[in-house]
């Protein structure tokens, strides 16, 4: 094999791009390329156009009602929000820790990964001062309802399927196991259970149902605890079998639901800290109890 | 992250959450100078009580949406009765009585609108009407289901207050923000209600004399929440109590305005012990019939769209 002494790099090996000895296969360009063979194909031309036209076999209407949660964000918490979060003179950016170079003392530092930041084992995001343009909005609901039960039995994937796609109204996909755990009964590729991303208008109708209907009758609930959140702005809680059984669409049937799932339920905001996030949810009818998480 | 901030923040030379200190030697020695007396500054609470239902939709917007709505209708998956109803089942043979079913495509018939595209009992041009409702026996021995359920009506969102034009109701257009302003003795003037600083009293922060002011005048107890503790918008005034518009005019007195809303109660301004003589509740539409336009000019933007 031929050295490359120019530092450019070949296609056999991609060790000088990384600047580090290795090596790597490098799959040619030609075979990255995605062909979209409905585009190219005259056969279905309605295919062709985008889900959103309605010409398109895939249209579904979705300003079927004003949305009366997106009307309160808009026009009461947002500037709300904005004037809350507001901190007079604070910096336009606050970089987060990031990762150091070393300080080329000893001769094994070439080379070697850059070091972790300081206080941190990971890179922190940045952190920007909250204006007109980067109030913190909420972005999607995330459901997971992981059922270990549905590997052995399969009747369990389903319904667990039917439950989430009743509560919410939406399509959910299905959950596979990853690995083989044999004390849990866990084989891999099997498939545990559903999950859904909500987003826009089934995304608000969700959590008014979960605000003004399920939360309010569970007699043991305080609020979301002020510890949950991942300290970028994205908080959760669960729901356990029996207070899933609190929803409308399953407690006006409850001869049809001989068994319920548990749900976890993940709040994902464009907020970059847990606090923002906090100060969002609970202007859309979250409660929050508890002493928050010192970091 | 935290010692992180506070590297970045002392760097160029600003005030510290834990420390004052900083600020003072910020601080332009200009201003010391002229410091600008107590008596010329005052406290403004923009006091407002949110929409209770949602807006009301205009001649278009109900169009769009009853639309929307229908086509929506159309293009859903039919009903699956198998789901909630057992096969052979009384509950799926009352289910089935209860349908009107489409009609079927014969040979030889002309339909006049249009030949019936059926699939799994239901007709795919049209949207599907499922009746959930039973038809109810006038002969049976048994009540009505009106008889016994009370019908949910909502109520009306035109409220009493809206019929007497009651201006000093919070009952009064539910669907709008509403906004405290009051009318001065003296002056004449309406506002939003301000409170003027005291020399001789005890000084304490923005928020809180004029959270603890607007309490002092009302005969009835009221929850509020202020949004912050910063200001929103400051009001500038010359020395002939003009609002200052443009940045040449000498400054003599400041406004400061907290926002803030009312949650819970009501307000009742005591006229005796207060230095205003009225008060109303307006939406935004309304504000600029009472307040003056200079001052009307500075507000316009903190107010919500309806």
């Amino acid at each position: 094999m031929k050295v490359n002494t120019l530092g450019l790099r070949s296609f056999s090996s991609s060790s000088i791009v990384k600047g580090k000895p290795g090596y790597s296969i490098v799959h040619p360009v030609h075979h990255t390329v995605k062909i979209d063979k409905k585009v190219l194909s005259p056969r279905f031309p309605e295919l062709k156009y985008p889900k959103n036209d309605p010409r398109s076999p895939h249209f579904k209407p979705v300003n079927v009602a004003p949305d009366r949660l997106k009307e309160h964000y808009l026009n009461i918490l947002k500037s709300d929000l904005m004037y809350m979060t507001y901190k007079h003179d604070e910096a336009d950016k606050i970089e987060g820790a990031k990762k150091r170079e070393w300080d080329g003392t000893s001769a094994y530092h070439l080379n070697r990964n850059l070091r972790r930041p300081s206080g941190f084992v990971k890179e922190q995001p940045d952190s920007h001062r909250v204006t007109n343009k980067n109030v913190p909005e909420l972005k999607s609901i995330h459901i997971n309802c992981f059922v270990p039960l549905a590997v052995t039995n399969p009747h369990h994937a389903i319904s667990s399927m039917l439950q989430v796609q009743q509560i919410t109204g939406e399509k959910p996909q299905p959950i596979y196991t990853k690995s083989d755990v044999g004390r849990w009964q866990i084989r891999r590729s099997r498939r545990a259970g559903a999950k859904i991303e909500l987003k826009g208008k089934p995304m608000n109708d969700f959590l008014l149902t979960l605000t003004e209907l399920v939360l309010p009758r569970i007699p043991e609930f305080q609020g979301l605890r002020n510890k949950s959140g991942d300290t970028y702005g994205n908080l959760h809680f669960g729901l356990t079998h029996k207070q899933v059984r609190l929803f409308p669409e399953i407690s006006s049937n409850p001869d049809l639901w001989p068994r319920t799932y548990g749900l976890h339920i993940t709040f994902n905001t464009t907020a970059e800290r847990d606090t923002q996030a906090r100060m969002l949810l609970s202007g859309l009818g979250l409660p929050f109890f508890g002493g928050e998480r010192h970091s | 992250m935290l010692r992180n901030s506070l590297r970045t923040t002392n760097s160029v030379c600003v005030r510290g959450f834990s420390t004052s200190s900083i600020a003072r030697l910020a601080e332009p020695i200009e201003n010391v100078k002229t410091k600008t007396p107590i008596d010329s500054i005052s406290s403004s609470l923009f006091l407002s009580r949110v929409p209770i239902v949602t807006p009301t939709l205009g001649e278009f917007e109900k169009q769009y949406y009853k639309y929307q709505d229908e086509l929506q209708r159309r293009l859903m998956w039919s009903f699956p009765y198998y789901y909630y109803f057992k096969k052979s089942s009384l509950a799926e043979a009352a289910f089935f009585k209860n349908q009107k079913w489409p009609i079927s495509k014969e040979e030889g018939v002309f339909y006049p609108k249009g030949t019936p595209n059926i699939k799994h009992l239901r007709e795919r041009s049209e949207k599907q009407v499922i009746n959930v409702k039973e038809e109810e026996d006038e002969n049976s021995k048994f009540k009505k289901e009106s008889d016994v359920v009370k019908p949910i009506v909502p109520n009306s969102r035109i409220t009493d207050a809206d019929v007497k034009k009651d201006l000093k109701s919070l009952e009064r257009k539910l669907d709008s923000t509403l906004y405290l302003i009051v009318q001065d003795k003296k002056s004449s003037e309406w506002k939003f209600p301000s409170f003027k600083y005291n020399a001789e009293e005890r000084i304490s922060a923005l928020d809180e004399y004029a959270t603890e002011n607007i309490q002092n005048i009302s005969q009835k107890d009221f929850n509020m929440f202020t949004v912050t503790n910063t200001p929103i918008h400051v009001v500038k005034y010359d020395s002939s109590n003009k609002v200052v518009n443009n940045a040449s005019t000498n400054v003599a007195s400041k406004e400061y305005i907290i926002k803030s809303h009312i949650l819970a109660g009501d307000f009742v301004l005591n006229q005796k012990e207060s230095q205003f003589k009225d008060y109303l509740w307006l939406s935004g539409e309304e504000l600029p019939e009472y307040l003056s336009k200079d001052y009307y000019k500075q507000v316009e933007f903190l107010l919500a769209d309806y």
